[in-house]
């Protein structure tokens, strides 16, 4: 995709506080369209209903579904996604998590606004700035 | 997920919020603004408590003491 175009980023994690923190890293970029879940449920309706986004960004950890099961969902119904990982613990994400997919990464929490921002234009546009 | 991981992980998430948006603030703090030194020391003391987090209880262990 190109840096210009609109981006269309659905973020999902149980934590209020993360999503409001991804929000204040993002939402100030007005190419960038931010919908938030606060469950793996919520985050495959917003797809199911037939939004369309570039980027999942997905707490590892949820208590009603592990971020890569969202991810492996929202990939049936969308598999030109692009997933982002919040991790917190990141020496144990292959426990949970055998392999990273082409189009996958993950970012250890905490993290910065920079590191963030950094990680989603390293995903969408394959360079370190948004 | 143990427990004692959740714990873990639910009390990074809440360090991670305090650090990540004291790290905005101190980035737009204009450079006199007499809170700027307030910020730095909340973002001081959640990196501190990072810190002592992972000393405290270390990812792996089995039961945080």
């Amino acid at each position: 995709m190109n840096q210009g175009q609109p981006i269309a980023i659905l973020a999902v994690d149980d934590e209020p506080g993360v999503l409001a923190l991804v929000r204040r890293c993002l939402a100030d970029d007005e190419r960038v369209t931010l919908v938030e879940a606060s469950s793996g449920k919520g985050a495959l309706e917003h797809v199911a209903k037939g939004a369309a986004f570039h980027l999942l960004i997905a707490d590892l950890r949820m208590p009603d579904m592990e971020g890569d099961e969202v991810a492996r969902q929202v990939r049936a119904l969308d598999p030109d996604i692009k997933v982002l990982y919040l991790t917190s613990h990141a020496d144990r994400l292959f426990d949970a998590k055998q392999q990273l997919w082409a189009d996958e990464a993950y970012l250890d929490k905490p993290f910065t606004r920079g590191g963030l921002r950094e990680a989603v234009a390293l995903l969408l546009f394959g360079r370190t700035t948004l | 997920m143990s427990d004692d991981d959740k714990s873990r992980h639910d009390f990074k998430n809440q360090l991670g919020i305090i650090l990540g948006f004291s790290e905005i603030l101190l980035a737009e703090a204009k450079v006199g603004d007499p809170r700027r030194g307030d910020v730095e020391e909340i973002h001081k003391a959640a990196t501190a408590a990072l810190d002592l987090l992972a000393r405290l209880f270390p990812v792996g262990a089995d039961t945080p003491r």
